[in-house]
């Protein structure tokens, strides 16, 4: 089956300018990265600040271009600037800020803001705005400002505005970030929802373990590479590596391996707490 | 410094028909030294608390005593107040204003009115206290990463040498390592330093690690105060109101709830580990 | 304190409401409330401020926003009204002299003024305020970027125009926060914004105006990427979910918009009070 997206040896170069704005250097931002991703899958992408993830984000929405390398979204070059706005539409995007990419006072008017930028008719709008907010569970606040919701709410408002253009995946931008922990759970909710039920493809960049342990699939990036992969279990079960990365591993699996370094026979993939309670118990009652 | 509020209630919107009780009837003394954590949710009213604490907001009624003196009586100095209780707010690199890392720093000193070198002196400490590389010194703030940015910023704080230091959510969108780098931080200058710290946060696991005593708030009030390891026991409250506990609290509840016979109210990872592992051996 | 006083500023905030007067088309909203100002300066005499005054309370009563909303809307500039109020008051010369005192001298025509001036002002204030509570910023800029659609043949931007000004209402409650946020944090770093001369208040405003200018800049890179994002390709191509239509009501609105004008220039020419 061919890849939904697919980048190969991508890479990004951000010049630093001087005052004058001459280059005084070159960053790279992405080094060649390889990157496939399945329809209808839910992808993560983990890495630490400044990794390189959230420009790679930007890529897959064709908000920036490779400096080398290719990137096919659902068979189209982004850096072909043709595609743009049909690459924006199949592979939405939400970002970190709930706030900055809120354009309207009104929920629905915002959520309707994309299928307005693309033509589509009236009706047609309202019914999208409908269902989409429906989607999000947000349905009851489409007459409110924006400036009334929590930051939680408001994230969940921009994923409905970027499923009101129908896309095929969307793409989550470190969404939960600035949220606490009740908004986060409820955005990390509704990607997966989106994903069972509408079959959208999901990448979620994020530097929070627990985020991505009902992931299908784990990239970890660190200085624009992507350095691990495989199955959050397959990953996290590397716990050191993800420190030389600044990244961690979620509180049960630390303790996981913990006890397997104290001689106890225990798996080092462990993901869930009722996964380590049953394991446990079921050792206690063998030692008897 | 001990800090002791009386009967505190703080009403938003005082006068525009919208008013809305923030905190009622806040009863806490803080002691001298301590590392206590604050726990709510988005709007649970500890971001009001901690404005009230350093003077920034005013109590609607009810007193707040500092070493005993109300702070509230005529003669009391409130700017000298904000100098001893150092507030960092949430996202705190948003207040850097100065064009080099040095200067923005020393902007807090300068206020205290002290002499230009007791200015210097603090700052460059202050500094190093945050592992700001004296490389960076004559940087531009805004050319800083996201941690160092925050790092510096909270070195204009500790350049004021408060008493007491209280942090709304400082580790907000840090990476793992970042974060573990600026809640160190914290732990050496309450060792070091024996600063006071108040540390306004949501994750559970942060708390659990840092802190020995958690005060949990819920719609303006609080509901828990405590040791950690007690508070925690509380998981179906805590979770009620939208915080529950650490994974590695949990893990000894689920155990706890099958019958296990685990000792002591582990709270941490390798306070976890150790539990377990002694249950496991059979001590 | 200006600062302290930008958080009372109404303008740009939506007060939801299911009024005939929200139901209205926007663009009679925007030209009306245009009538309305302009109406303001037909006249100078007792009569004309009642008919105004009238009018406006109706209008307030229909939209069912809550009187407090809009008195709110007059604080931010009562710096301004106080000043302009003192300058009218003292250098109005003319009429029966009340009071002298030194060189000071207030006349009988200088308080009427004054008093006139500052109704002028409160009304023009209020009556903005009303548009704007009761029209989404959306709304505002389908009607101005409909009203104004002449202009493009004069290769006038007009669609840029109108959704710069409704990026612009959305984010200045979040802003005024910011700026709120900003203070107290240099507030809490020992910043002094009361004493000292105007300079000195002047230089001690950098440190919250520095932030808030990198704060917008990043606001609105990011604003500019969520829009592309979403498809955004400027005005061209672009359908409405709410598009402009006239109906019955608006017709009828502008009806009697017509009839207060006119009764208002009547008023102005022939009414001596």
């Amino acid at each position: 089956m061919k890849p939904f997206i697919n980048a190969s040896g991508l890479v990004h170069e951000y010049s630093r300018r001087d005052e004058e704005g001459n280059v005084t250097g070159i960053n790279r931002a992405l080094d060649g990265v390889d990157i496939e991703v399945i329809a209808g899958s839910f992808i993560a992408v983990l890495g630490a600040n400044g990794s390189g993830k959230s420009t790679f984000a930007k890529h897959l929405n064709a908000l920036l271009v490779p400096t080398e390398g290719t990137l096919y979204v659902d068979g189209m070059d982004t850096s072909e600037p043709d595609n743009s706005l049909l690459i924006r539409r199949t592979a939405g995007m939400v970002f970190q800020n709930p706030d900055n990419q809120i354009i309207s006072n009104v929920v629905e008017e915002d959520v309707g803001f994309g299928p307005e930028n693309l033509g589509v008719p009236p009706e047609e709008i309202w019914q999208r705005v409908e269902e989409s907010l429906k989607n999000v569970g947000m349905y009851e606040y489409r007459k409110d400002s924006p400036n009334h919701l929590s930051g939680g709410q408001k994230q969940r408002v921009a994923i409905a505005g970027i499923m009101a253009m129908k896309p095929k995946c969307i793409i989550l931008d470190e969404p939960t970030a600035m949220l606490d922990p009740a908004g986060r759970k409820a955005v990390i909710k509704t990607a997966r929802d989106l994903n069972k039920k509408e079959n959208i493809t999901i990448i979620l960049i994020t530097h929070y373990m627990e985020e991505v342990t009902g992931a299908d699939y784990v990239y970890v990036m660190s200085e624009g590479k992507v350095k691990m992969q495989g199955t959050p279990r397959q990953v996290f079960a590397r716990s050191e590596e993800l420190v030389k990365y600044r990244l961690s591993i979620p509180e049960v699996t630390k303790i996981a391996l913990g006890l397997s370094k104290k001689g106890i026979n225990i798996p080092k993939d462990i993901l869930y707490v009722e996964e380590l309670a049953d394991i446990l118990l079921k050792l206690k009652a063998k030692s008897f | 410094m001990s800090i002791k509020l009386q009967n505190v209630n703080y009403i938003y919107g005082m006068g525009t028909g919208k008013e809305k009780q923030a905190l009622s009837d806040i009863n806490i003394e803080i002691n001298n030294g301590e590392f206590i954590g604050i726990a709510g949710h988005t709007g649970s009213g500890k971001s009001t608390l901690v404005q009230l604490l350093n003077g920034l907001e005013r109590a609607t009624s009810g007193d707040i005593f500092y070493n005993g003196q109300n702070i509230y009586s005529k003669s009391y100095n409130m700017r000298n107040l904000r100098s001893k209780a150092g507030l960092v707010f949430q996202y705190p690199e948003y207040q850097l204003f100065e064009t080099t890392v040095i200067n923005d720093v020393q902007f807090g000193p300068k206020n205290l009115g002290l002499p230009q070198l007791e200015v210097e002196l603090r700052s460059f400490n202050a500094l190093k206290m945050c592992g700001i590389d004296d490389s960076l010194l004559d940087v531009s703030p805004f050319a800083l990463s996201g941690g160092q940015k925050r790092r510096v910023a909270i070195a204009g704080v500790l350049a004021m040498q408060p008493e007491v230091l209280i942090l709304d959510e400082p580790a907000a969108g840090l990476d793992p390592a970042g974060r573990d780098e600026i809640l160190g931080l914290l732990k050496k200058l309450h060792n070091e330093n024996n600063t006071t710290i108040i540390l306004v946060s949501h994750s559970m696991e942060d708390i659990a690690a840092y802190v020995d005593r958690m005060v949990v708030m819920n719609k303006g009030k609080i509901v828990l105060d405590g040791k950690p390891e007690k508070v925690f026991q509380f998981e179906k409250e805590l979770e009620q109101i939208g915080l529950g506990v650490p994974q590695a609290a949990r893990i000894i509840h689920q155990l706890k709830d099958a019958g296990a016979d685990i000792k002591g109210e582990p709270v941490t990872t390798d306070e976890s580990i150790e539990a377990i592992y002694k249950w496991l051996k059979g001590f | 304190m200006v600062i302290f006083m930008i958080r009372d500023i109404t303008i740009g905030q939506y007060y939801a409401s299911d009024s005939v007067i929200h139901k209205l088309d926007p663009r009679v909203k925007v030209v009306c409330t245009f009538a309305y100002i302009i109406s303001l300066f037909c006249f100078s005499q007792l009569s004309g401020y009642i008919i105004a005054v009238l009018f406006f309370w109706g209008i307030t009563k229909l939209s069912k926003v809550p009187f407090k909303f809009i008195v709110r809307g007059i604080k931010p500039i009562l710096f301004m009204l106080v000043f302009t109020a003192m300058l009218n008051l003292f250098w109005t010369s003319g009429g029966n002299v009340l009071i002298k005192i030194g060189i000071i001298t207030i006349t009988e025509e200088g308080v009427k003024r004054t008093v006139f001036m500052a109704l002028r002002l409160i009304f023009l204030i209020v009556g903005s305020s009303i548009m704007t509570l009761t029209t989404t910023p959306n709304q505002l800029t389908d009607a101005i970027e409909k009203l104004l659609k002449p202009l493009n043949k004069l290769k006038v931007p007009v669609h840029e125009i109108a959704m710069m000004m409704s990026i612009a209402l959305r984010f200045i409650p979040i802003l005024v926060e910011e700026t709120d946020k900003i203070m107290k944090a240099q507030l809490a770093r020992g910043a002094d914004f009361e004493s000292g001369n105007v300079f000195q208040r002047i230089k001690s405003m950098v440190p919250i105006i520095i932030p808030l200018f990198v704060s917008a800049a990043r606001r609105a890179s990011d604003l500019a990427l969520a829009m592309d994002a979403r498809c955004y390709n400027g005005g061209e191509g672009r359908t409405r979910m709410k598009p402009l239509k006239y109906n019955g009501q608006d017709i009828a609105a502008y009806l009697i918009m017509a009839l207060y004008i006119t009764v208002i220039i009547i008023t102005g020419r022939y009414l001596p009070l």
